[in-house]
C-alpha cells in the first residue's frame, strides 16, 4: 500500500526529517524571494516605454554584440585548451587546469584590475602595444570584450574538457587506423561527438558574459554607448532612476531563465541521450 | 612472412613477450585467458600501444623498431582495426563510417562513398546504408565495423574479440560472414577470440597466450590434438566436423552419418565436446545414435584426463580419465569404438 504523501521507496526508509526539510524551505525562499520581489515592484504598466527609453536599447545592443564576441573568442581558445587539457599528457597539466579554474572563484573585480596590469596603457602588454600602435585597450569596447572573455573562459574550458574526457578516445584510434590526422580526427570525430557539451559550454559562457559587471567597469569604464552593458546600465540607474533599474534587471532576469530553459531541453536532454 | 613481429610490452607488472608471424592471406589466431596480453598484442601491432623493445615489420616494411627509433604513425601502419565494441562514429550515417577511410586516403566526398557502396555491397549490408549506427543491431554493427576496416584497404586486419558481445543467433552469423570475407581478404588477419569455434572455423593458425607469453602455437586442430595444458586443452577443446545436413541428420564427407540435436539444412559444421566421447573396444550397444569404428593415434595427457585421437572415418579426439583409459587397457594402435549423443551435436550454418 502507498502511503498519501510518499513516494513507494521513501516509505520504507520513512519521512523525510525535519532538520533537513526546515534549512531546505529556508534555502528555498532565500534565493526565491528577491525575484518575486524584482517582478512584484517591476512597473509593468510602462515596461514597454522604460524598454525603449534611451540609452536602454543602446546598452542591450551592446551587451549582445559584447557578450556574443566573447563568447565566439571563448570557443576559437577555449575548444584547443579543452582539448589540450583532455588529449595531452605533459607534466604540469593538473597545475595548468587550475590555472584556468582561478577566474571562476576569483572575485571580477581582482580580474579587471589584472586586466590592466596586463593591458593597460602603462600594463607588461600594453605598454608595447600603445608604443607599436598608439592604441591602449582599457575605456574600449574591446575592453569589455576581454574582460567578459576572461571570466567565461573557464565555463567554456571545463564544460568541453569534461565532455571530451566522457567520449571514448579509442574513437580517435579507430579514426587514426582509417588514415585520418589528428586535426581531421578532431573535426570529424571527436568534434562532432562533444557537441552537446561544447554547445552547453558555449552558452554559459555568453550567459556569464552578459552578466559580467565587475571585471569590465574596472577595465572598461562606464561610457554610455561605449562600454556601459546593460549590468553597468542597471548600476549607473539605481542611483537616478530605480524604476529603471527594475525594467533592465527584468530583462536580465528573463534572458538568463531563457538561457536555462533552453540548456534544459535541449542540450542537457541532448547529452544524456 | 608478411607480418613478422616480435612484440615486447611492459605496463605495470605486466610484460608481454611473444614473438608472430603470418603469411599473407592467413588468419592468425590469438587465444588466452583473460589478462593474458591478447589485446595488448593486439594493440602493439596496431601501433595503438608502443613497444618496450622487439619489432613488427609488415611486407618488409619496419613499422615499429624501438632500438632503432622508429615508429611509423598509426595512420600510416595500413592496419584497420575492429573493437568489440564496434565503436562506429554514431554522429555518421553507416555509409559515411564506411567511406571515412577511403576519404582520408585522399579520395573525394563522392568517389569515397563510392567506394564505400561498392563495400556495402560486397558484405550484403547496400540497406543499411543510410541509417544510423544506434540504429543498428549488436551483429549488424559488427558487420559495419567490419566493412569500416576492409574499406580503409589494410594491409594488416586486426579484430578484437568481434564475436564476443553478441547473442548466439547473431555470433553464427558473424561467424559466416567473417568466414567469407575473411577468406577474401588478401592481407594479414591477427583474431583474438577466446571460443574454441571461432579459433577452428576461422583461423589458420593460433597462438596461445598465456602471461604474455606464447604458450602453445599451431594449427588449431594440431593444437586441439596435442593440448600442452589443461587450459589449452579446454581453449581448443572442440571436434569440429563438415558436411551437409537434412534436418538433423548431417552426412559427413567421409560418407558416414551423424545426428544432431538441431535441424539444419545445407551446408554446416557440427561440432561437440571431446568429453562427450566415449570409448569402447566393442560396438556398443547404447542408447549413443552416433558410432564410427576407429584406431587410436594419439594419446596426450593434460590435468585429469587424456585426451585420445582417433582416426578413421570419422576423426575425432575423445577426452578420458585415466583409470577408464587403465580399464580399457588402451594403447596406440588399438582398435575402438567412438560414441557421442546426438544431444551433445551442435550443429552451425557453414
Amino acid at each position: 500500500m502507498r502511503r498519501y504523501g510518499l513516494p513507494a521507496e521513501q516509505a520504507a526508509t520513512g519521512p523525510a526529517p525535519w532538520q533537513l526539510l526546515v534549512p531546505a524551505l529556508v534555502a528555498v525562499a532565500l534565493l526565491v524571494v528577491p525575484l518575486v520581489g524584482l517582478v512584484a515592484r517591476a512597473p509593468w504598466t510602462s515596461l514597454g516605454q522604460q524598454l525603449t527609453a534611451p540609452g536602454v536599447l543602446d546598452a542591450l545592443r551592446l551587451s549582445v554584440v559584447t557578450a556574443s564576441c566573447a563568447a565566439a573568442v571563448c570557443l576559437v581558445l577555449g575548444v584547443p585548451l579543452a582539448w589540450v587539457l583532455a588529449r595531452v599528457r605533459f607534466p604540469g597539466r593538473r597545475l595548468l587546469r587550475t590555472v584556468v579554474t582561478v577566474p571562476l572563484v576569483m572575485p571580477p573585480v581582482v580580474g579587471g584590475v589584472a586586466l590592466i596590469t596586463a593591458f593597460g596603457r602603462n600594463g607588461v602588454v600594453g605598454r608595447w602595444l600603445f608604443a607599436a600602435t598608439g592604441w591602449s585597450m582599457p575605456f574600449t569596447t574591446t575592453a569589455v570584450v576581454m574582460a567578459q572573455t576572461f571570466v567565461s573562459l573557464p565555463f567554456l574550458v571545463l564544460s568541453v574538457e569534461g565532455a571530451l574526457r566522457s567520449t571514448d578516445s579509442r574513437f580517435d584510434e579507430v579514426a587514426a587506423t582509417l588514415g585520418a590526422t589528428r586535426w581531421v580526427t578532431f573535426w570529424q570525430v571527436t568534434l562532432p561527438l562533444a557537441a552537446p557539451g561544447v554547445i552547453s559550454g558555449l552558452v554559459l559562457a555568453w550567459a556569464r558574459a552578459l552578466g559580467e559587471f565587475g571585471a569590465t567597469i574596472t577595465f572598461a569604464g562606464n561610457t554610455p554607448g561605449i562600454t556601459q552593458t546593460l549590468p553597468l546600465k542597471v548600476y549607473a540607474a539605481l542611483q537616478t532612476d530605480f524604476s529603471g533599474a527594475l525594467v533592465i534587471s527584468l530583462l536580465l532576469l528573463a534572458t538568463s531563465i531563457a538561457i536555462l530553459v533552453s540548456l534544459r531541453e535541449r542540450w542537457l536532454s541532448g547529452v544524456a541521450r | 612472412m608478411t607480418l613478422d613481429a616480435r612484440l615486447e610490452v611492459r605496463r605495470d607488472e605486466f610484460q608481454l613477450d611473444v614473438t608472430l608471424r603470418v603469411a599473407d592471406g592467413q588468419v592468425l589466431g590469438l587465444l588466452g585467458p583473460n589478462g593474458s596480453g591478447k589485446t595488448t598484442a593486439l594493440r602493439a601491432l596496431g601501433g595503438l600501444t608502443p613497444m618496450r623493445a622487439g619489432c613488427v615489420t609488415l611486407r618488409e616494411r619496419v613499422l615499429e623498431h624501438p632500438q632503432r627509433r622508429v615508429r611509423v604513425p598509426v595512420r600510416e601502419r595500413r592496419s584497420g582495426v575492429v573493437f568489440q565494441d564496434r565503436l562506429l562514429f554514431p554522429h555518421l550515417s553507416v555509409l559515411d563510417n564506411v567511406a571515412f577511410g577511403p576519404r582520408q586516403r585522399g579520395a573525394g566526398r563522392r568517389a569515397a562513398r563510392a567506394q564505400a557502396g561498392v563495400w556495402l555491397e560486397r558484405t550484403g549490408l547496400t540497406e543499411l546504408g543510410r541509417r544510423k549506427p544506434a540504429s543498428l543491431s549488436g551483429g549488424q554493427q559488427q558487420r559495419v565495423a567490419i566493412t569500416r576496416a576492409l574499406a580503409g584497404n589494410p594491409d594488416l586486419l586486426l579484430l578484437d574479440e568481434p564475436l564476443a558481445a553478441l547473442d548466439a543467433a547473431a555470433r553464427v552469423e558473424l561467424r559466416r560472414f567473417l568466414r567469407r570475407h575473411l577468406q577474401d581478404f588478401p592481407g594479414v588477419t591477427v583474431l583474438v577470440t577466446h571460443e574454441p569455434l571461432d579459433a577452428l572455423v576461422l583461423c589458420d593458425e593460433v597462438v596461445v597466450l598465456e602471461s604474455g607469453r606464447a604458450l602453445q602455437r599451431g594449427s588449431p586442430s594440431e593444437v586441439a590434438r596435442h593440448p600442452r595444458s589443461d587450459h589449452v586443452a579446454s581453449l581448443l577443446g572442440l571436434n569440429l566436423l563438415r558436411g551437409r545436413a537434412n534436418g538433423d541428420h548431417v552426412q559427413l564427407s567421409g560418407g558416414h552419418r551423424l545426428v544432431a540435436a538441431n535441424a539444419l539444412r545445407g551446408d554446416v559444421f557440427a561440432s561437440f565436446r571431446p568429453s562427450a566421447v566415449t570409448v569402447h573396444t566393442r560396438e556398443p550397444y547404447a542408447s549413443a545414435r552416433n558410432v564410427w569404428p576407429g584406431r587410436v593415434v594419439g594419446m596426450a595427457p593434460h590435468g585429469d584426463v587424456v585426451r585420445v585421437q582417433i582416426d578413421g572415418p570419422v576423426p575425432v579426439l575423445a577426452d578420458v580419465t585415466p583409470a577408464a583409459l587403465e580399464a580399457l587397457s588402451l594403447a596406440e594402435g588399438d582398435s575402438v569404438w567412438a560414441a557421442v549423443k546426438a544431444l551433445e551435436v551442435t550443429t552451425y550454418p557453414a
